[in-house]
């Protein structure tokens, strides 16, 4: 890396005006893009100047002379942009020929000042096409000229309906030109005007365009100028993507000298990386920005950039700097309006990975959703508008309807212990399979396809399978097999085997050709029991499978097998689809299963047919007793409109039963099923049967029973029933609550005859208190509420620790448990030496969103409705092979979700995630971080979901079990958080080392340093007053409902209330003087105390206004030292950073000649400068290229001040081998308290102007008191704490990198925090 | 450390914090004021109303000034100029009307709708910034320094052909006319502006 020397602004000038520069200089900015946009910078102002002095009265009065004569400037850039549209043009003059090659020109389309394009005849084809005529010779080697055929030879391989095809490339007079198929029809800016697209018009018709990008990117093409105009509409409504190829034969089309720097392309819909002319960085994601800011042409009605000049164009596609808020006001739907602003991002990394992921959500989109059922706190007011008609049906967009591809689910049921079936299960979720197991088979095809299933048996026979029925509709058949009424239960010998489907258009397939196809079938090779393997037309695959390697897989034999089987019928027919799945010996665990090809219809308990092993469940006895479950799935609704009904809750329970009888020893005597399904009163849902459940649950247990409550239905917020009780504050006056089947509304649309979160708060204390552990599964609305949430972020929130007040709390807390659960109180009191049984809850959604229902398994016309929670929770734990903790059940159920594309909701636990499900050992040994190495990536096994963050390091160990299983091999840092799944490089960390070299397989990792990122301030009213004084719990309360305005404002995302002055970063205090705000550390009545800012008085008629806007300052302060200050590792710093020296200089007497600055030492308890003293502020940059610098001041009361560059001094831009020294502050004694000093450079970025961050920009807090002359020495806030490690470099937190800065490139920016305290000057 | 807030180049407006910062209002009023007076005319008002109406702007500026929250967004002192001045502009015209014509004030009477003149506010506003920004440094340059720029940047006359004229280098007049620029640049910035109004959307 030796760029050449930036030239100052001066030296730029002549390039700018246009007048004969320095020949260095202009070299130099022909090649550097960060000159090239300084010098449209400059060329700017010049002209804003210009414009503005050739009307100014003020001026030519000031200069008392003529005004001056003002030129209109020409763009210097205005020219280079050659492209040309498919509009004829009046501007073509130059003479064309005749012929070109063998092409006879009919018209001249265009001409632009690299090229000229005609319309012209196909010399043997009738049919026109499109020429684009080089107007320089290409006088390049030989070896260049073949170059460039070879690449149109590429180019021309590319086939897509939606894609004009480029024809030939050849030379004429030695000038190459391009032959492209000629599209006929209007381009989409043309289309868009005439017509009004529906959402879903404009999503299908994107996602067309965007596969057939695909397709050119998949060899290696990339269009470059992607917008509206270049899709042209044809006849029938399709478009076609044209001009292909442009940019790759651009280096033919432009003469060498006029190439250079310039950027080609249409800036309006252009990806900012092409308009900065970062060429390293163009690439497919390139065109997808394009896509995306067509989106946005097509919503808005507008280019995302636009400007009086293309340089002005040019510059805001550089910036990426669009308005989103047009796009934001637009009446379209969200989804829509997410999609493009995903493919709109600036940074690319950001953005769609592919033009295939961008068409895949577009297509997303277009789907309607499932089931909306479930959304209950908002379904009554939701009913009552549609109901009047007011809802908008955006439904009625009918989605363009697309041809019918043959599709095809394989399904497996069983029958249960009353005969009856099962619901269908996914058969890639059900292997292995044994006998008796019954397969289902449904599919689409379209109306003139035939189609042939056939069965390679396990014995190596080809059997086929005619049982099926054809069911016509409008626009496709579905088949269904075996044909409605009649069953196919497997049967035969345990081993491999295949279902396989031909389809064919037009042709009848008939019965004798098949055999000619396979000539004497082999038993396939085995499979592992859970695998299976499908394959279709397009490609063969492993269901489930994580692991990309299929290389390596267990599976590799059959995937080979079938993949050659796919290819040879596909000879024959126009599809295939098949499954391959593993068939497995009835297990010997119940009677029914010694004999095979048993009639399933006579088996009474299924459990036999279940083929998973059942899992031993520790200390519980196999007959099953100890263990206990309630199911309570509320389906009807009969006092609630008829919208409220539920299909779900019935199949969740059926399913819970199952899985509990066949996989975790459950007695079905010991279930206890509450559902609609069953006839007599006593077991439906109802309120009253819910509570005399749970009291017989309750009076039933003994110490180390298991009991599962599962809890299906919905859930709803009600307001508060006793608003006035402090002891039981719901910060957000809501009561969670279940509907019971017999809910009702009142008039004033309030639920009643709920459960409220209390009584089952107080049924879950009773039950653990009695010894059992308890799993509750909640999939409801709202269900993080039902318990409570154990998230503290959450105001609203209970904790687990609340609920059921173990030993290890704090006597407050334990305290204040006991006072909640009013009713239990005397139930604790009573035991006070018994063991406590555990809980552990999960819930289908956080407390603030919606869970739902659906129909599975999808895609299947058999699928049935299932709350969509616990049809994950059943296919997970019926996957198992060995035992799950909770925690990897929640990661599996949150994969599962994401294969299905959901993002939300999200489930999650409280209590001990990490004991196993239904035991109450704890695996401490078995980490559920682990390590893997991928290429040259490593990656562990959580991501944001586990509330992993950037930043975070781990600490990596050998797995437990392992030999020196507690030495830690290495760090690594995490730079890349997804949401399962994270990036991590090695770093070093405190003393300890980067990861190096290889690592055990088997290995965990232990989270060393959690990065909080922009944590959340937690904000509470004190218990006591400044002298340590009690406070009226009344009192307290009263000051907490006026802070409840900030729950609802935009500090919501800064501040989370909580209840417990104990656990508060800051607190409202009362004290002599009014109320203040002081930091959680501040114990009251403690005169060692060392921190001892204390903030106000605060007005306390605006109580939540004054606080809130202070915390804000305090979160913004201390969020950005927590950014500047993240740990830091010399080495990984990068060669940028390294060449960047940031100090503090201490000067004795800076007046005096040569006086040379000593670097302030950093001292074992940090830095301390002394009042008076001369100190300055030393960058220096010994980097190839500029850097951009900025400093910011954050007092030791809030304030922040960028103090360079300072207003408008923009010159904050650091030539390369330079230094800046500057003064930025006089110490006084004046200020007390921790100070710091932010530093934040970049490298100077092409086409942007220096950064800034003086946004951050905020006022001090008023002050009570003073700080303690002192340092705190030892203090528990984490505030407090945080400020010290910033300032302590033995935690080494002298400076450090990090991606929080919404750069583009995480690599380059360099982050340095100094914090200090002034001394008074003693001498 | 009390951090140089460098106050000769601070905001014009942080300033005006100060309300008793004499010299700061006479600038904010030579500023403003032709600025002010030429929408005010083209409202169709009156000289009287004209003046009354800009008298009042400036009221509500010394009101509301001390305690402007200036730096969040650039260019937010702009918008809330606008909005302040067209309020007192629809109350001026409604007391006019109501004296005039002694009519009961109903939607009936909404004033003309200046539109245009509203939409141009933001570019005008910055050309009145950036034309009191030359003139301030013009009155601080050299008279040599000043013709260098004056004929070079604001003539867009060749730098070759301007040395000739006052017997300097060309590199001189490049040199020269980079000062001055700098100098406005500063100049705008103590406005809250920059030199030409484009957002790059780097850091906001």
């Amino acid at each position: 890396m030796s760029e050449p020397v930036c030239p100052n602004e001066d030296l730029l000038w002549p390039v700018a005006v246009g007048e004969q520069p320095d020949v260095v200089v202009a070299a130099h900015v022909d090649t550097c893009s960060s000159c090239q946009s300084r010098v449209t910078g400059l060329q700017a102002d010049l002209e804003s100047l210009r414009d503005v002095a050739s009307h100014s009265t003020e001026l030519s009065n000031a200069e008392q002379q003529t005004a001056v004569n003002a030129h209109t400037t020409t763009d210097e850039y205005a020219t280079q942009d050659v492209q040309v549209e498919y509009t004829p043009s009046k501007r073509a003059t130059t003479s064309v020929p005749d012929e070109i090659g063998r092409y006879r020109v009919l018209s001249v389309l265009g001409e632009g000042g690299q090229g000229v394009v005609c319309r012209a005849m196909h010399p043997n084809l009738p049919r026109d096409v499109i020429i684009k005529l080089s107007k320089h010779p290409f006088n390049k080697a030989d070896e260049q000229r073949d170059h460039l055929v070879r690449e149109a030879r590429l180019l021309s391989e590319i086939e897509h309906p939606n894609l004009a095809k480029v024809l030939d490339l050849d030379f004429f007079d030695n000038k190459p030109f391009l032959v492209l198929e000629y599209a006929r029809g209007i381009h989409l800016g043309q289309y868009a005007k005439e017509q009004t697209l529906t959402s879903q018009q404009i999503a299908a018709l994107l996602a067309k365009v965007a596969r057939a990008l695909a397709v050119a990117h998949n060899v290696g093409v990339v269009h470059q100028d992607v917008k509206p105009q270049n899709i042209v509409i044809n006849p029938d409504g399709e478009p076609i993507l044209i001009d292909f190829g442009m940019a790759c034969l651009r280096d033919a089309w432009v003469d060498e000298t006029a190439r250079q720097g310039t950027v080609s392309g249409t800036p309006a819909y252009m990806a900012p990386e092409q308009a900065r002319g970062e060429t390293n960085d163009v690439g497919p994601r390139s065109d997808v920005f394009a896509m995306g800011a067509i989106l946005y042409f097509l919503l808005t009605g507008k280019a995302p950039f636009a400007g009086k000049t293309v340089s002005q164009v040019v510059a805001s596609a550089a910036a990426c700097d669009f308005d989103t808020t047009v796009l934001e006001n637009v009446d379209a739907p969200a989804g829509l309006k997410r999609i493009c602003l995903k493919a709109m991002q600036k940074n690319l990394e950001k953005r769609y990975t592919s033009a295939t992921e961008f068409a895949d959500d577009l297509d997303r989109f277009n789907r309607p959703p499932r089931s909306w059922r479930r959304w209950v706190a908002a379904a009554a007011s939701v009913a009552a508008l549609l109901a009047i008609g007011l809802l908008p049906d955006w439904r009625s967009d009918a989605p363009v309807p697309a041809p019918v591809k043959p599709t095809f689910s394989f399904t497996v049921s069983r029958r249960d212990e009353t005969g009856n079936k099962t619901p269908a299960i996914e058969l890639v979720d059900s292997a292995p399979l044994s006998n008796g197991d019954l397969l289902q088979i449904q599919g689409k095809i379209p109306l003139d396809y035939q189609i042939a299933i056939l069965s390679f048996t396990s014995e190596g026979r080809i059997e086929q399978l005619e049982d099926f029925d054809v069911v016509e509709t409008a626009t496709f058949a579905e088949i269904l097999f075996p044909k409605p009424g009649n069953d196919a239960p497997l049967t035969g010998a345990p081993g491999t085997e295949v279902l396989l489907i031909c389809g064919r258009k037009g042709r009848d397939i008939k019965p004798d050709e098949l055999s000619g196809y396979f000539d004497g079938a082999e038993p396939w090779p085995a499979l592992p029991p859970k695998s299976t393997v499908r394959f279709d037309s397009t490609r063969t695959w492993i269901p489930n499978s994580r692991s990309f390697a299929v290389e390596a897989a267990p599976e590799k034999p059959v995937v080979d097998l079938a993949e050659r089987l796919r290819k040879n019928l596909l000879k024959h027919f126009d599809s295939v689809d098949g499954i391959v799945f593993s068939h497995r010996e009835s297990t010997a665990r119940l009677p029914e299963s010694k004999t095979r090809d048993i009639s399933p219809l006579k088996n009474s308990t299924g459990r036999s047919q279940h083929g998973n092993e059942v899992l031993p469940l520790n200390g519980i006895p196999q007959d099953g007793k100890g263990l206990h479950a309630l199911l309570i799935g509320c389906t009807d609704y009969y006092n609630l409109p008829a919208t409220f009904s539920l299909t779900g809750p019935g199949n969740d329970m059926r399913l819970m039963k199952m899985l509990l009888v066949n996989n975790f020893q459950f007695q079905p005597a010991g279930i206890v099923t509450l559902a609609e399904h069953v006839e007599e009163e006593s077991k439906r849902p109802t309120a009253e049967n819910i509570r005399r459940e749970f009291e017989n649950l309750i009076a039933g247990i003994r110490i180390g029973d298991r009991v599962v409550v599962h809890m299906a239905g919905h859930g709803s917020w009600q307001p508060d029933d006793d608003p006035d009780n402090p002891e039981d504050y719901e910060p957000d006056g809501r009561d969670e609550v279940f509907c019971p089947a017999d809910t009702k509304l009142d008039e004033d649309a309030k639920f009643i005859n709920v459960i409220t979160d209390d009584e089952f708060r107080g049924w879950f204390t009773r039950l653990v208190r009695a010894g059992a552990t308890v799993w509750l599964i909640a999939d409801c609305c709202h269900s993080g509420t039902i318990s409570r949430a154990g998230d503290a972020d959450v105001a609203r929130s209970l904790r687990p620790e609340d609920l059921l007040g173990s030993s290890q709390q704090t006597s407050g807390a334990t305290a204040r448990a006991v006072s909640r659960g009013a009713s239990e109180a005397a139930i604790v009191d009573e035991e006070p030496d018994h063991v406590d049984g555990k809980f552990v809850a999960l819930y289908a959604s956080q407390p603030f969103e919606v869970t739902y229902e659906s129909k599975y398994p999808r895609d299947s016309s058999k699928a049935e409705s299932y709350g969509i929670l616990s049809y994950a929770l059943y296919q997970v734990l019926n996957q198992t092979q060995s035992p799950l903790t909770y925690r990897e059940v929640v990661q599996r159920i949150h994969s599962r979700y994401l294969s299905e594309h959901r993002t939300f909701p999200t489930p999650f636990l409280e209590g001990d995630a990490d004991s196993l499900v239904l035991e109450t050992k704890v695996l401490t040994g078995r980490s559920t971080l682990v390590l893997e190495k991928t290429g040259d990536e490593f990656t562990v096994n959580a991501g944001s979901l586990h509330d992993l963050t950037h930043g975070s390091v781990l600490a990596v160990k050998p797995a437990v079990g392992q030999q020196d299983h507690d030495r830690v091999l290495g760090y690594v840092k995490v730079t890349n958080v997804g949401p399962l799944e994270s990036t991590v490089e090695p770093c070093t960390f405190a003393k300890g080392t980067p990861l190096r070299g290889e690592f055990p397989r088997q290995n965990r990792c232990e989270i060393a340093y959690l990065d909080f990122g922009l944590r959340r301030l937690k904000l509470s009213v004190d218990n006591c007053d400044e002298a340590g004084h009690t406070i009226t719990p009344q009192r307290r309360l009263e000051l907490r409902r006026r802070l409840d305005p900030l729950g609802e404002r935009k500090q919501q995302s800064l501040i989370s209330l909580i209840d417990d002055p104990l656990e508060a970063d800051w607190l409202i205090r009362p004290t002599a003087k009014g109320l203040v705000l002081v930091p959680g550390s501040n114990v009251p009545g403690q005169t060692n105390d060392n921190d001892r800012r204390v903030f106000g008085p605060i007005p306390e008629n605006q109580l939540a206004e004054w606080v809130g806007l202070r915390m804000e300052r305090i979160a913004r302060a201390t969020n950005l030292i927590r950014i500047t200050s993240a740990p830091q590792e010399e080495q990984v710093r990068g060669q940028f950073a390294g060449k960047v020296v940031i100090e503090l200089l201490r000067y004795d007497d800076p007046a005096a000649p040569n006086s040379e600055g000593r670097p302030v030492q950093w001292q074992k308890d940090g830095i301390k400068l002394i009042a008076n003293e001369h100190i300055r502020l030393r960058i220096k940059n010994d980097n190839e290229f500029a850097i951009d610098t900025c400093v910011l001041f954050v007092g030791s009361n809030f304030q922040i001040l960028q103090v360079f560059p300072f207003g408008g001094n923009r010159d904050s831009r650091l030539k390369p081998h330079s230094q800046l020294i500057k003064k930025l502050g006089e110490v006084t004694a004046d200020t007390v308290g921790l100070e710091h000093m932010a530093v934040i450079v970049v490298p100077t970025r092409p086409q942007s102007a220096p950064i800034s961050f003086s946004f951050m920009n905020q006022p001090t807090l008023e002050i009570v008191e003073r700080a303690a002359e002192e340092l705190p020495q030892t203090l528990e806030s984490p505030l407090v704490q945080l400020m010290l490690r910033a300032r302590n470099p033995a935690a080494g937190v002298r400076g450090s990198r990090t991606a929080r800065l919404d750069q583009p490139n995480t690599e380059q920016h360099f982050l340095r925090l100094f914090s200090w305290q002034t001394q008074p000057d003693m001498r | 450390m009390i951090p140089f807030m460098e106050q000769t180049r601070s905001s014009l407006l942080v300033r005006l914090r100060d309300p008793d910062d004499g010299e700061g209002w006479s600038e904010f009023y030579a500023l403003y004021e032709p600025f002010l007076m030429n929408v005010a005319r083209r409202l169709g008002l009156n000289n009287n109303d004209c003046n009354d109406l800009v008298a009042e702007v400036f009221a509500k500026c010394v009101e509301k000034l001390p305690s402007f929250n200036y730096d969040r967004s650039r260019g937010s002192f702009r918008g809330w100029l606008k909005t302040t001045m067209r309020n007192l502009a629809t109350d001026t015209w409604r007391q006019k009307k109501r004296i005039a014509d002694n009519v009961p004030l109903n939607a009936g009477c909404e004033p003309v709708i200046h539109d245009e003149i509203w939409e141009k506010w933001d570019h005008e506003y910055h050309q009145r910034i950036l034309e009191r920004a030359i003139v301030v440094v013009h009155q601080q340059c050299s008279p040599h320094v000043w013709a260098c720029f004056r004929e070079h940047v604001l003539g867009g006359r060749r730098a070759a052909d301007v040395a000739g004229e006052l017997d300097l280098k060309t590199n001189a007049v490049y040199q020269n006319s980079h000062r001055v620029l700098n100098r406005v640049r500063e100049q705008c910035a103590i406005y809250d502006e920059e030199v030409s109004d484009v957002r790059t959307g780097v850091s906001e």
